[in-house]
């Protein structure tokens, strides 16, 4: 009965959806704001309908349910009932319920956030999330329905959940990305509202900083918890393979994060409206390749999802349809939308320019090279290849760096021209900054690295200026400003972060027997014992080591429902390193492969992912955010008469 | 004039979009076309000087000669190359073939984290570390697997990952060629 009641919530929220779009469209079009009302009665119904029915999927899961295809599917019932909720958003259908229900939310906070919004625009915008959940809605019943029972034959265990998912840290990563994915959802509906009524003003763009700034703040810390969490999972130490999946969740950020400093400048100066309105159709569009990339199959990587050509198919019609239809209104409308401004100089706005060309030629690399292999295959009788960090590595980090030159100028800059005495100063301290990044890595490295240089140098100077004009405005300081300069402040940590770890990371790969051990960078890791041990749903062989007087236990684990092998990596973390031992086969004479990693500053790359994360909702509280919360008389007449 | 060229951009969108859902569509529905053959068979594999991966001992070109062997190109960064890893691991074990292993454009340490984590069917491996040997091999990227028999003589190239199909069609026959001789 639960299933089916979780089907039948599922089917009345695709009706309230198909409402949505329908009464939401005509109110905006014809000025009717009881409609538009209407409209966001229904967001409410439809957030409703689709709680209960993921609620009634977790219940089927912690129920042990396996009459449930996808629940016998992806648990069992020995795991433990933590990653049976993991479970839930382990393979493709509970997942994309999840995405769904996610976008119901994001429409809810439409609906009660812009009461105050001009109804043409309110209605517009909800009408346009109707319309992407009523297709995502489709598609889910249609093709990957998670409540489909596995009748008559119920089987009295299910299959357990892929073993490398079985980790809390994917308690939170997958709803963090799902919440930036989907978030971005508004800003293309509000984009395309714009395109209907024809009008980009600094009050549009006041209204969707907001909106995306927050899905941009899900985003951060969603790729920064699945770099992490592939950090100590995946038992080596690597934080980012440019795989596909983590591309297809790099690019909406990439894009996105253009997208933010764009509706800045159209906000304070209306420059760029129609470059603004394209980036926002185009974040969630990659969203959209992305959910494509992950489900449909056409890519190898460790997180794919089973594979399903129908699916992959709808997700293409689905692509068409939104991203095609968006531009196709872009083309016929926005040369009504204009800008006009004039800037001399290094000004913000040039500055602006520069951050939005880089970026936008920073994702395309990232999309050639993730989809290189698709057109190979094509063309290549259907062979799989892989394009690693040897091409990502040497396109993307000299773009980055350049970033970070250009970045560290912002905040001397003014709008329309910067005088060229603040510009020369902020050089300066770039000197300043080469002979403290110098200095500091002849007294700590024993090599010199170009590389670290130039982002330590590029870091520093970035976190003295901005600390230098957060202290000149300090009466005037406003969270905007606030946030945008502590999120350059997070930027530099993690690219110092990066190159630190990349360049002057340890390792050594030994063979050892108990009792013996090994020396890396003074540091002698003492393997004393191997017990066997019983998880839940494994048994492993822990290692016991001893290092400065920490104990380290690494593990190999051998799952009884799978027949998979996992290592467990032992981490002792630090602010300025981390020791990371992992365990590999037992070799003859009762010795084991290990392997021993010092890694410098390799947290600094997730703190200053979390630094973007705070600063970015710190810039969404600014007051003139709140203010929208008295809707403007005038800006209704004007839209009336629009 | 300018009117027209503001258009032309505006539309400019749509054409990109085009392509990129030409691409996607074109990995969705893989196409079946015959593969470029590569310049080098039926020659001599290319002159080389590189080292072993864990014993740093010369390995030259000579090396390779005396009997029929796979040499798969593979890197810790590849993901296709773990899909592909299980077939070499049972091709090595059923069929008893001599694989070798071309590190590229790889980090040694990793490249050894990577074989103790899913285990290591090669009789060794050359490090590729720049990528030079990959450039005289035509590497497109990994993975790709060379055919080279007991002369030294390239017999068979496979771009991408190697399946049990590919090896039973293409590579059996050129194996138990090379026994009956």
């Amino acid at each position: 009965m639960i299933p089916e009641l979780g089907h039948f919530a599922a089917v009345f929220a695709l009706a309230c959806s198909v409402a949505i779009v329908g009464i939401g469209f005509i109110g905006a079009q014809q000025l009717r704001t009881n409609w538009v009302e209407a409209t966001c009665s229904l967001a409410k119904v439809q957030f409703v309908a689709l709680f209960a029915s993921f609620a009634l999927l977790v219940i089927c899961f912690l129920q042990d349910d396996f009459s449930v295809l996808y629940v016998a599917n992806n648990s069992n019932t020995a795991l433990p009932w933590h990653y049976k909720l993991v479970a839930v958003l382990g393979d493709h259908e509970g997942s994309f319920l999840f995405w769904i229900l996610v976008t119901a939310i994001w429409t809810l906070v439409v609906a009660l956030r812009g009461k105050r919004l001009p109804i043409e625009l309110h209605g517009y915008v909800l009408a346009t999330l109707g319309a992407l959940n009523l297709m995502f809605l489709l598609f889910l019943l249609g093709t990957s329905n998670p409540f489909l029972r596995l009748v008559p034959n119920v089987p009295a265990e299910g299959a357990d959940l892929n073993v490398i998912l079985q980790d809390v840290g994917l308690l939170v990563h997958p709803p963090f990305l799902y919440v930036g994915y989907v978030g971005f959802a508004v800003a293309f509906a509000f984009a395309v509202a714009a395109l209907m009524t024809g009008k980009v003003d600094s009050a549009w763009a006041r209204w969707t900083r907001p909106y995306t700034n927050i899905a941009w703040v899900f985003l951060t810390v969603g790729i920064a918890l699945g770099s992490w969490w592939a950090y100590y999972e995946l038992g080596w130490g690597g934080w980012w393979m440019w795989d596909p999946v983590e591309n297809a969740s790099f690019m909406p950020w990439i894009v996105g994060t253009a997208l933010i400093h764009s509706l800045a400048a159209t906000e304070k100066r209306g420059a760029f409206k129609n470059w603004t309105v394209l980036l926002a159709l185009m974040t969630f569009s990659l969203s959209l390749v992305g959910a494509f990339l992950v489900r449909s199959g056409v890519l190898t990587s460790v997180h794919a999802f089973a594979v399903d050509p129908q699916r992959g198919f709808v997700l293409l019609a689905i692509l068409c349809v939104t991203t095609g239809g968006a531009l196709v209104l872009y083309a016929l409308r926005a040369s009504t939308i204009r800008s006009r401004v004039q800037y001399w100089g290094i000004s913000r706005e040039l500055l602006l320019l520069i951050n939005n060309a880089l970026l936008v030629l920073a994702v395309s690399t990232v999309l050639i090279g993730t989809l290189y292999p698709l057109g190979y295959e094509w063309f290549m009788d259907g062979e799989k290849m892989s394009v690693g960090p040897p091409y990502f590595n040497s396109v993307f980090i000299p773009i980055m760096l350049v970033l970070a030159f250009f970045l560290a100028i912002a905040p001397v800059s003014r709008w329309k021209n910067t005088p060229m005495k603040l510009v020369k100063h902020s050089l300066l301290l770039l000197a300043g900054s080469v002979v403290v990044a110098l200095g500091t890595s002849l007294v700590l490295a024993d090599t010199l690295s170009v590389s670290v240089l130039c982002a330590s140098a590029l870091g520093i100077w970035i976190v003295v200026s901005h600390v230098q004009s957060i202290y000149r405005q300090r009466n005037s300081l406003t969270f905007g400003y606030l946030g945008m300069s502590v999120a350059h402040m997070g930027f530099a940590v993690t690219i110092i972060g990066v190159a630190v770890t990349s360049v002057y990371s340890d390792s050594r790969d030994v063979r050892l027997a108990t009792g013996d051990s090994i020396e890396l960078n003074e540091r002698t890791y003492e393997f004393v014992s191997v017990e066997r041990v019983r998880g839940p749903n494994y048994v492993s062989d822990q290692g016991r080591f001893l290092v400065d007087g920490i104990e380290l236990k690494p593990e190999r684990r051998q799952y009884l429902t799978r027949p998979t092998i996992t290592t467990e990596a032992a981490i002792s973390p630090g602010f300025t390193r981390d020791l990371f031992l992992s365990m590999g086969e037992p070799l003859d004479n009762g010795t084991w492969g290990v392997r021993v990693q010092e890694k410098p500053l390799v947290r600094w790359i997730w703190l200053g992912a979390l630094i973007m994360g705070i600063a970015g909702i710190t810039a969404a509280m600014d007051k003139r955010y709140r203010r929208l919360a008295a809707r403007d008389p005038r800006t209704l007449g004007v839209v009336a008469s629009s | 004039m300018a009117m027209n060229t503001r258009r032309a951009l505006l539309l400019l969108p749509i054409p990109v979009f085009v392509v990129l859902i030409g691409v996607l569509l074109a990995g969705f529905f893989l196409g079946r076309h015959d593969i470029h053959p590569s310049a080098l068979i039926g020659k001599e594999f290319p002159a080389f000087e590189s080292m072993k991966l864990r014993s740093g001992a010369v390995v030259t070109n000579d090396d390779l000669k005396g009997e029929l062997r796979l040499v798969n190109i593979w890197g810790s960064w590849c993901v296709a190359c773990v899909d592909e890893h299980d077939v070499l691991t049972e091709i090595v074990r059923t069929k008893g073939v001599s694989l070798i292993g071309v590190n590229y454009k790889d980090e040694r340490t990793d490249a050894l984290a990577w074989l103790t984590r899913y285990g290591d069917p090669y009789e060794y491996h050359l490090v590729d570390p720049e990528g030079d040997l990959g450039v005289n091999l035509g590497v497109y990227g990994a993975p790709e697997t060379f055919v080279v028999d007991a002369t030294g003589i390239v017999r068979f190239k496979h771009i991408g990952a190697l399946t049990h199909e590919i090896f039973t069609e293409q590579i059996e026959p050129l194996l138990s060629a090379s026994s009956n001789d």
